[in-house]
């Protein structure tokens, strides 16, 4: 079972990947970091993370809508949720 | 094995109000419009195979009718706002089997069944302005990126189709369609944000320059 720091890196790995244009910011970010105004992660780019996230962890993002994620904590609440 | 368990699970398509519609509206529908195809090269006059996504500029409520009949020998899943599905039109939309997506709080649910869809060999038709323009058919407003992640999955072409605007009720349908675009090819099935943003550019531009085409043979 994964740590919430291990997930949390693995987020980090997602998004440093994509995001060649934000690595300061990713490379800090946190689970309190909000992923509109910090991460400036438009429903695209939130689809990107989700399809990555998704084949990363192998588990499936189902009955949620991608405002139901505000910051961090709460895609990390829900892959520790799933992956269990 | 789980996979092709999970496709056999799956429900087959009834497309029988959908053929209804279409037979019905074919005659009126050609009297009325009288449409003329017009292609970007020879590698868009062929018949489009497979799974493929169709997106077009968005001039008023009726394109997806008109582009019934610019590619009239495939069946159209169009990608429409959720709201159709969910009032006094809905068995309409459901019936001629629309794929509703919710614009304001996007879902996975939504992106399964659009990329499925083209994994089955369907066409899927989306508009990627979002909206009808806002110039009424003068301008296109810009592109949104979304389109891009539906055909990265599954590597499917997107043929770009600019329809010309139309004056009067009884002006003829015109448009000009592109040759497929495979965007895997351009940049893998794993870009960057950056490289979605120039793919989007890129397909607004031959949006562009389709109506360039149209212009020139006005």
């Amino acid at each position: 079972m994964l740590s919430r720091n291990e997930i949390m890196d693995k987020l980090r790995d997602i998004l440093l990947f994509a995001d060649e244009e934000n690595k300061e910011e990713i490379a800090k970010a946190d689970e309190n970091t909000d992923l509109a105004t910090e991460l400036g992660l438009t429903s695209v780019k939130m689809l990107y993370m989700v399809i990555a996230i998704e084949e990363t962890f192998d588990i499936r993002f189902e009955n949620v809508g991608f405002n139901d994620f505000k910051i961090m904590k709460d895609i990390v609440d829900y892959i520790e949720t799933n992956l269990k | 094995m789980k996979k092709s368990q999970d496709v056999t699970k799956k429900k087959k398509t009834n497309y029988l109000f959908y053929d209804f519609v279409k037979v019905t509206a074919a005659i009126p529908g050609l009297i009325w419009l009288r449409p003329k195809n017009y292609y970007e090269n020879e590698a868009a006059k062929k018949k489009i195979k497979g799974g493929a996504l169709i997106i077009a500029n968005h001039n008023g409520f009726l394109d997806p009718i008109f582009l019934q009949y610019v590619i009239w020998y495939r069946r159209h899943h169009f990608v429409c706002g959720i709201e159709f599905m969910q009032g006094k039109g809905a068995w309409f939309f459901k019936g001629v089997q629309c794929i509703p997506v919710d614009r304001s709080n996007f879902t996975m649910d939504t992106y399964r069944r659009i990329t499925d869809a083209m994994s089955e060999g369907k066409l899927v038709t989306m508009f990627p302005e979002g909206h009808i323009n806002s110039t009424g058919g003068k301008e296109m407003d810009s592109f949104k990126p979304g389109m891009i992640m539906m055909a990265l999955k599954g590597g499917h072409p997107i043929i770009p189709v600019y329809m010309k605007e139309r004056k009067h009720f009884w002006s003829r349908l015109k448009v000009v369609v592109g040759e497929p675009i495979d965007i895997v090819k351009m940049y893998g099935d794993k870009p960057t944000f950056a490289q979605i943003n120039e793919m989007t550019k890129l397909l607004q531009e031959k949006e562009e320059q389709l109506k360039q085409i149209m212009i020139s043979l006005s």
